[in-house]
């Protein structure tokens, strides 16, 4: 009976604890489920699609002809193995592209894209089906249609529908294999890496055999003064030439730059059109050229069809393309092959991968572990998982506190009246048993509502690389993590209303009258000798006044939510700030330079007379030099103009050749400090000091916060034989960068590099703070609004005795914003500087765990603005309350004791 | 012969509560004068509708049917904001239990009153000092009401009505939380005050304490039913 008139009395507060605490409850819920969901998601995808255990590669040598028709069967014949449940065979293609960008794309480096040929048509069939995100897969008796995963469909800037040109070569250039720049639309002959072809006539007398070569001379020389008469180039060939397969065809055919005997090949492809060569002697004998046409690109242009897009499988940062079987009938003959691949599933999975692995070793071939590959990928995803699961974390406690005490408000304003109710005869079992009925009447709704948000939260997760991977998207009900999640939310309200009650009934059954004796509020009392408006004061004293008995209300709390509120968002705005700073400085990743390169280091001279370039380093990198017997990745720089130090975060930059810089991960693997010594080996073994500590770029073979810094110089001792192969470059102030990025990239092949693995794993979950806190700033909202109507209740008398002293209804509504301005001023002068101060400190702790240079930023225009917002947010939350409270009649209030 | 000056007069006063099941007619028709300078009590059972006479007196309320006029102005029709400005100039109000801010100095708590009213920070607080020694309560200026005696926190909460040199002091059961002798303080200061001039209409059930005024009126069930001392009659105009 008590229950239900409290019910009917409070059921507002009831309503509002049991919504608050839900919403709590199914973000929280909803967070660690997703943060599973995200988890299990690479797992249930490769399951799902029928994922590959392993590839075995065998490399197209080139002497064996495009086709390479004999590692095909012998790939092929492995698909039979016992072990195998399903195969398939690719061939990776030679390819020449564009991005968006107009940027080459290529097959290797920072913006890696494959372009894979399905030889027998079971890729994506029989094994490795693809999740569509649009679109749909390649038909296989369409030579053009290609099937993109999302990475390589971002890089190119294409959607189904859309059309890629490419350029396929019979041959490479003279540049090393994939190194290709070349436009697939630009007809100019000359690209560097790229094979040119011309159409020529010649006429060829061999010697010595079957004539001497004074005797070929001569027949030559007759043939040219011939020509020069005007005689047809075509007959004479037809009649003299020594050249079997020109002869046919009045000597015509078609020539690759660089494929031909010296001086032919120069002088073939010097000849202006219409000219004739003079003669000219090869060790074939004597020849004499005619152009046909022009030099041009020897590539035909493919223009790819894009059909369909699917789930990005492979590993940050490679994408991948997929062509049919039709596409190596039509244009096989004209295109160059990497490799041969076949991908297998084997019928037990990775237990199977020892057996399978034995049968197919050969120098020939070579073996990747799929599952190798796809845990590197998860660590990525599970990485996100873990920010989720922080952020539900963190997000959990903080509404814990800013719930517990409403609840413990509540309670406290019930238990008020636990000694008249105890006086007149209810005992502290019935009492304890209101308490708990209480707490059930909120928790069950609260923990209906929690479990509804949870699953319509579904739908959002997994979050970050996972969500295109996802076999199920949509909503989800993970039944496990969301009946615990609603447990907790009943359990923890149904706890608090009991341990409140329990409280309570211990106090003696004696109604008292004012426990503890108000106390002044000095700083409405200031307030009031510095002749502010009475509203002004009388809000302020309504704000943090802490009254007594029945008008209690536990300002701290208040104040504390408030507190708590603001230094969330101080902290998230700082963390998010600091995390863009990280994305836009490569050199808290270790990248001090703009440019990087491997492959091919031009003079000091050049490069000291290029304005455009400030500073440049060359050396190279090495991916297994041993430390204390530990490999570890190098880079070994000397400064050749200006100065590319590697970025030290203590100590100093190595110079000297028996120094060495290590980057933090690394010193912790090895137990060492800086001062200490290290042995360091490559093909010689030298003990170097530890100088310095820093940030070295990741690469592939040591990621962010590991890794070690050497001159080139020192590296030279580990291995005499060494020459430089790679560079640093920094643009000059001033200079154009984008246009300096863009021709360093024409000269030196490599694109400029993005953020690494780790970074842009996170740049995937940026926005997580700013929800998270969000969210905990309407939670706090909420307890506000729910406080200031508590406190309103509270104090009805001393408004309706304003009231009769004379305050209008205007006043009454401003003393009520006061209020809730005063609280939010509290708030912000707490919670700013204390969120500032706690957001660089959590940021610094992130950035030591990944490897990168702490560099915490304060975004303080955003800083600044929080307290406006905060200010606003409170007056929002107020006007309602205070509106009700001018409008209050103070003669109902005053009537009523 | 010039009339004395109405402060307060009341014709065909009634209020009308709407509650659960039947609605309470707190006042049925209350025809009620007090001039400038007298002391009127109002008496009579608890629930008879005294309270209700004071909050609609006072502007707190509004009648269901009548009309109040309070210094020779009507309130009818007058909104929240005229009514408020009309009872910072007009009425002082002394509760039973004090209503007092708790967490405020007495100074304060006087000065509050005339700061409400306009009063600049320094007048108030000369107002209040003045009023706190004329009602006995000196030393308390800085003081919590909670330190004070029940009789002493009634003189604070008298000084506090009196802080705007109100036409009308309203007291609605001054005594009714003090022992004998904080009612006697209480009563004796009553006496004074309009010994001084002050108009004052109190309300009570106690006899005892109505005796104190000048006139006693009698209500019940929301109806005047009489007086029980013969007032200095009001003169009509002209008579």
């Amino acid at each position: 009976m008590c229950f239900r008139a409290e019910l009917r009395s409070r059921w507002r507060t009831w309503v509002t604890l049991a919504v608050l605490a839900g919403i709590a409850g199914g973000f929280v819920t909803a967070g660690i489920a997703g943060a599973r969901r995200t988890d299990t998601a690479l797992a249930r995808h490769l399951h799902t699609y029928r994922f590959s255990d392993a590839t075995v590669f065998a490399e197209n040598v080139a002497a064996e002809g495009n086709r390479d028709v004999r590692s095909r069967r012998r790939l092929a014949q492995l698909g039979t193995l016992p072990q195998v449940q399903a195969s398939a065979l690719d061939s990776e293609l030679a390819y020449c592209a564009r991005d968006a960008k107009n940027r080459p794309v290529i097959d290797t480096g920072p913006q890696a894209v494959l372009f894979l040929v399905s030889i027998d048509g079971r890729d994506g069939v029989a094994l490795n089906r693809p999740k569509l995100l649009a679109g749909r897969t390649v038909d296989p008796t369409q030579p053009r249609e290609a099937l993109l995963d999302s990475r390589s469909a971002r890089r190119f800037g294409v959607q189904p529908g859309d059309v890629i040109p490419i350029r396929v070569f019979p041959s490479f250039g003279d540049k090393t294999v994939g190194a290709f720049r070349c436009d697939p639309r630009d007809s100019g002959p000359l690209q560097p890496g790229q094979p040119t072809r011309r159409e020529v006539r010649q006429i060829l007398v061999s010697c010595p055999g079957p004539r001497p070569c004074n005797e070929a001379r001569a027949v030559i020389d007759r043939l040219y003064a011939s020509l020069e008469k005007g005689a047809d180039f075509a007959r004479l060939a037809k009649k003299f030439s020594d050249d079997p397969g020109g002869r046919a065809h009045g000597g015509r055919l078609w020539i690759t730059l660089g494929q031909t005997v010296e001086p032919f090949n120069t002088t073939a492809f010097r000849l202006p059109m219409g000219s004739v060569s003079r003669p000219l002697k090869t060790h074939y004998g004597w020849h004499i050229v005619q152009p046909l046409t022009q030099p041009m690109p020897d590539g035909v242009l493919v223009r790819l069809m894009v059909v369909g897009v699917k789930a990005t499988t492979d590993q940050y940062p490679i994408g991948r393309v997929l062509l049919t079987p039709a596409f190596d009938r039509v244009y096989g003959f004209d295109s160059r092959y990497f490799d041969s691949e076949l991908i297998v599933r084997l019928r037990h999975g990775a237990a199977d991968l020892p057996a399978f692995r034995k049968e197919t070793a050969d120098e020939a071939s070579s073996l990747n572990s799929e599952h190798e590959a796809a845990a590197k990928i998860q660590r990525s995803i599970h990485h996100q998982a873990q920010a989720l699961r922080l952020a539900a974390a963190v997000g959990a406690l903080l509404c814990f506190v800013l719930l517990a005490q409403a609840l413990a408000r509540l309670a406290s304003f019930a238990t008020a009246q636990h000694p008249t109710l105890r006086a007149l005869g209810m005992t502290r079992r019935q009492l304890f048993a209101l308490g708990a009925a209480r707490g059930a009447a909120i928790a069950v709704p609260a923990a209906a509502l929690a479990a509804s948000i949870a699953v319509a939260l579904s739908s959002l997760t997994p979050i970050g690389l996972a969500r295109e991977l996802e076999p199920d998207p949509g909503i989800s009900f993970d039944s496990f993590t969301i009946g615990l999640g609603t447990a907790a939310v009943l359990v923890a309200v149904v706890l608090a209303g009991a341990y409140a009650a329990s409280r309570a009934t211990r106090e003696p059954a004696v109604a008292i009258q004012a426990t503890a004796p108000p106390r002044r509020v000095p700083v409405a009392d200031a307030l009031a000798q510095w002749h502010f408006p009475a509203t002004i004061v009388s809000g302020v004293r309504l704000a943090l006044a802490r009254g007594q008995g029945t008008t209690a209300i536990p300002v701290g709390a208040t104040v504390l939510a408030g507190v708590l509120a603001v230094s969330v968002v101080a902290v998230a705005l700082t963390f998010t700030a600091s995390l863009h700073h990280l994305f836009s400085t490569p050199r808290l990743y270790g990248q001090n330079w703009d440019y990087r390169s491997n492959y091919t280091v031009p003079s000091a001279a050049s490069i000291r007379a290029d304005p455009r370039i400030s500073d440049f380093a060359r050396g190279g990198f090495q991916d297994h030099v041993l430390l204390n017997g530990r490999p570890v990745g190098v880079v070994a720089m000397d400064n050749v103009k200006g100065r590319i130090d590697p970025v030290v975060t203590a100590g100093q930059a190595p110079e000297r050749a028996d120094e060495i810089l290590l980057a933090q991960k690394t010193l912790d693997a090895l137990g060492l400090q800086i001062g200490d010594m290290v042995q360091v080996r490559v093909r010689r073994a030298v003990r170097m000091r530890i100088v310095g500590r820093g940030v070295v770029p990741e690469a592939s073979f040591n990621e962010l916060g590991q890794g070690a810094a050497l001159t080139w110089q020192a590296y030279r001792r580990l291995d005499p034989r060494a020459r430089p192969y790679s560079l640093e470059m920094r643009i000059a102030r001033g200079a154009d960068t984008q246009a300096t990025l863009a021709r360093l990239e024409r000269r030196y092949v490599t694109p400029a590099p993005g953020p690494p693995k780790t970074v842009a794993d996170f740049g995937g979950v940026s926005e997580l703070p700013l929800v998270v806190s969000g969210l905990l700033v309407a939670i706090a909202a909420g307890v506000l609004a729910h406080a200031l109507v508590m406190a309103i209740r509270a104090r009805r008398r001393q408004l309706a005795v304003l009231k009769t002293l004379g305050f209008d209804r205007r006043q009454v509504f401003a003393t009520i914003i006061w209020q809730a301005t005063t609280l939010a001023a509290i708030g912000l002068l707490v919670g700013l500087p204390l969120g500032v101060a706690l957001g660089r400190w959590t940021w610094t702790l992130f950035a030591e765990q990944i490897g990168v240079v702490p560099e915490p930023v304060t975004p303080l225009p955003l800083i600044l603005l929080v307290v406006p917002a905060a200010v606003l947010l409170a007056n929002l939350v107020a006007a309602l309350p205070a509106w009700r409270a001018a409008r209050t009649r103070a003669a109902a209030v005053l009537r009523a004791e | 012969m010039p009339a004395v000056p109405e402060m307060l007069k009341t014709v065909r006063l009634r209020k009308k509560f709407e509650s659960e099941g039947a609605p309470v007619r707190a006042l049925r028709g209350v025809d009620l004068v007090v001039a400038a300078g007298e002391f009127v009590a109002v008496t009579g059972p608890s629930g008879c509708g005294k309270s209700t006479l004071l909050n609609l007196v006072s502007g707190l309320d509004t009648p269901s049917d009548g009309e109040v006029f309070l210094a020779g102005e009507s309130l009818a029709g007058k909104d929240e904001s005229e009514l408020a400005h009309l009872r910072r100039r007009h009425v002082g109000f002394v509760f039973q239990f004090f209503n007092l801010l708790e967490d405020t100095s007495a100074l304060e708590n006087v000065a509050l009153a005339a700061v409400i009213a306009g009063a600049s920070r320094r007048k108030a607080e000369l107002r209040a000092r003045e009023l706190l020694d004329l009602l006995g309560l000196p030393d308390k200026a800085g003081e919590l009401p909670g330190v004070l005696s029940g009789g002493q926190r009634q003189r604070l909460a008298i000084a506090r009505a009196l802080a705007n040199e109100p036409t009308l002091l309203l007291a609605d059961e001054p005594t009714g939380a003090l022992d004998s002798m904080g009612g006697l303080e209480v009563l004796e200061l009553f006496r004074r005050l309009h010994a001084g001039g002050q108009t004052i209409l109190l309300v009570t059930h106690d006899a005892g304490v109505a005796d104190a005024a000048e006139r006693v009126v009698r209500m019940q069930d929301g109806r005047i039913v009489g007086a029980t001392i013969a007032p200095p009659v009001v003169r009509a105009v002209g008579g």
